[in-house]
């Protein structure tokens, strides 16, 4: 949308690491930067780096975030220009988009008709089969809900049973025998229902270990859309990616400019305006060929965002004010090059050897690592406690380098530096991850890390390892070195240590 | 003082006792001269047997966090195995029990001789290592449950004194 009233403040209506990122750019830009935050956040990086912070309210901690009537009368009170809503939470909330532009401030993303066309996943599963873009062969159960089972069946086996109103691989199963598959779409219609509040549901070619590619695009309010190349988030545990990276290191040259292209194209027929991403899944035919089909388009700023930074250059935050300022984006797509290699790793509380369960605790120590090619969006400061209340990732480490084996190394590397004391982390399965041989000799599909098992349960434990843990434990305890026994000097004179 | 740990979930045991100046740590068998410098914030030198590394370290109640060699542990204390004289982790108690199995070296004390807090009652061997059991408190030697050179299981009764008089 085109904006006349120049931007002079920016509220950031988000928290943790990315709340933290974006108001960095914004005050680089010489932008007033204002975060809302819970109690909960009180402590977090993002309120030392904003100018102004506003504490907001809710029955719980995330319903505070998702107050959008809150943080706008907030917003208009702090007398701010612009709203940035970050990733989740209001991010793809057309109804949020509307409400902030009729309170007379400029939401940094992209139109609310946009955000609904693509916020709907069959309407968007439409909108680009349309206009010519591959998307996977489907059924859609709106077309025609009394038939809906039989067109599901003839997709064949294996297919992959998802929520209309889903996203973030919540309320999705694969369904591999089609005997199964009316008593799969009942379980798929009620976790619709419970995690959306819409039981309505499509099914989809399942591609067998398929990869997930997705592509940056940037478009301007004066028509100009480009492609800023591609990630590859294969890495998955739970349908959630942990480990992004760009380039892909899946796609040959004319795959990597199809896909970016056919990616572009989209975002050029929404007339997309910010930053966006498109998502592809990717996957090798029995025949060797590839194949590679639409999946959906998020409409906002993603996780994952940095590794296209470290790659090509562009602060893409910074970007996003400049096109809510209504500037040109001033270059054209033969500019945007990519160079060398970008790996980013998600730091979660979780317990990789307990399925990933969430883990909790206060943060005692936190020694970030840094160094050349190292990079690390923290969303927690030491001495902060980490609950349950929100999504458990602590922090982002992005690394590049002239390739990805550098890359690799530097991760590794980095993983190793990074201290987190006080609340257990998936560093230790990160590091196993990247060292494992396909993640290094690029074999990855979005099964891979349920295939390892080994990864998981990685022992730690070796005697000698045991042995300084243990002497580092008991001399560190006080009690314990007071209880310690004293030895005679006699006794030791004659000989204590034997052999 | 034999402490029983729990690490990442792994039971583990550990006894520490110090020789002169010098800590060791007696683990799986093997003892070997340990040394931790104070962690200031930017990490602690741990020295096992001379090989020295650094490590982060932060403590909640009973639990010691650890960062070494690029991994982390959670070493939750369990307990002082029984034994006589949890010195700051309990209670004295009446009994001197042996915290590995062992064989005893020497026996200083007889039964209704008096002993004051930190006597030598008793010199075992334990993992090729030599240690003093040492009088929790003062008191009165009730008996004697060793000799030396006979062999005995962890927390077999050592030594055992008169107990005190209930206080009213």
């Amino acid at each position: 949308m085109s904006n006349a009233k120049p931007i002079r403040s920016v509220l950031v209506a988000n928290r943790g690491e990315i709340a933290a990122r974006i108001l960095r750019t914004v005050k680089a830009h010489g932008l007033r930067g204002s975060v809302v935050y819970h109690a909960v956040d009180a402590g977090s990086p993002a309120l030392l780096i904003a100018d102004q912070a506003i504490e907001i309210t809710g029955i719980t901690p995330v319903a505070a975030y998702l107050d959008g009537a809150q943080i706008i009368a907030a917003a208009v009170q702090a007398g701010v220009d612009a709203i940035h809503p970050g990733y989740g939470f209001l991010s793809e909330n057309a109804r949020f988009a509307r409400a902030v532009a009729a309170a007379g401030m400029v939401f940094i993303g992209p139109t609310p008709d946009v955000i609904d066309l693509m916020g709907d996943k069959v309407t968007a599963r439409n909108f680009v089969a349309a206009r010519g873009f591959p998307v996977a062969p489907s059924a859609i159960e709106d077309d025609d809900p009394a038939t809906f089972l039989a067109r599901a069946r003839a997709v064949g086996a294996p297919l992959l049973i998802k929520p209309a109103a889903g996203g973030g691989g919540k309320g999705m199963r694969i369904v591999r025998d089609l005997a199964t598959l009316a008593e799969e779409i009942g379980r798929a219609r009620s976790e619709g229902q419970r995690y959306f509040g819409d039981g309505r549901l499509y099914v989809e070619r399942y591609i067998e270990r398929p990869r997930h590619i997705e592509v940056q695009v940037l478009g301007d309010t004066h028509g100009n859309v480009v492609h800023i190349w591609e990630r590859e988030c294969s890495l998955q545990r739970r349908f959630q990616k942990i480990v992004e990276e760009s380039p892909s290191p899946a796609l040959t040259s004319a795959d990597r400019r199809d896909i970016c292209e056919a990616a572009a194209g989209i975002a050029r027929g929404a007339n997309y305006v910010g930053a966006g991403t498109v998502e592809f899944i990717y996957g090798i035919r029995p025949d060797g060929s590839n194949e590679f089909y639409f999946l959906e388009m998020n409409t906002r700023l993603q996780v994952e965002h940095p590794v296209t930074e470290e790659t090509t250059g562009f602060d893409l935050v910074s970007e996003q004010l400049r096109i809510a300022a209504g500037e040109p984006l001033g270059y054209s797509q033969n500019d945007i090059v990519s160079r060398g290699h970008a790996i980013e790793l998600r730091i979660y509380a979780e317990d990789a050897t307990r399925d990933f369960s969430p883990t909790t605790g206060r943060v005692l120590r936190l020694r970030p690592p840094s160094g050349i090619g190292v990079r690390v969006d923290s969303g927690i400061c030491q001495g902060q406690t980490v609950t349950t209340a929100f999504d458990p990732m602590l922090a982002k480490l992005i690394v590049s380098g002239k390739d990805r084996a550098e890359a690799l190394a530097r991760a590794d590397a980095a993983l190793a530096e990074f201290v987190v004391l006080g609340c257990r982390t998936n560093i230790e399965f990160l590091r196993a991850l990247i060292n494992d041989d396909d993640v290094v000799a690029g074999h990855m599909h979005t099964g891979l890390i349920g295939e390892k098992s080994a990864l998981t349960t990685a022992d730690l434990q070796t005697p000698d390892r045991q042995r300084q843990i243990l002497a580092a434990a008991c001399l560190s305890v006080a009690p314990i070195r007071e209880a310690a026994c004293a030895i005679p000097q006699v006794h030791a004179q004659m000989g204590a240590w034997r052999n | 003082m034999l402490h029983r740990f729990d690490i990442n979930g792994e039971p583990a045991e550990a006894f520490l006792t110090k020789i002169g100046d010098a800590w060791w740590l007696l683990h799986n068998g093997e003892s070997r001269e340990v040394s931790l410098t104070r962690d200031d914030g930017f990490g602690a030198t741990l020295s096992v047997n001379g090989a020295t590394q650094t490590v982060h370290i932060a403590r909640q109640g009973d639990t010691v966090f650890i960062h070494s060699g690029g991994q982390h542990f959670e070493v939750s204390y369990q307990d002082a195995v029984g034994l006589y004289g949890a010195v700051g982790l309990g209670r004295a108690g009446d009994h001197a029990r042996a915290p590995m199995p062992g064989s005893v070296l020497s026996v200083s004390v007889q039964a209704g001789q008096a002993v004051s807090r930190g006597d030598v009652m008793v010199v075992i061997e334990s993992m090729k290592l030599e240690m003093a059991i040492k009088a929790d408190r003062d008191g009165v030697v009730e008996s004697v449950h060793v000799i030396a050179g006979r062999t005995f299981d962890r927390d077999a009764l050592l030594v055992s004194l008169h107990p005190l008089a209930e206080e009213v």
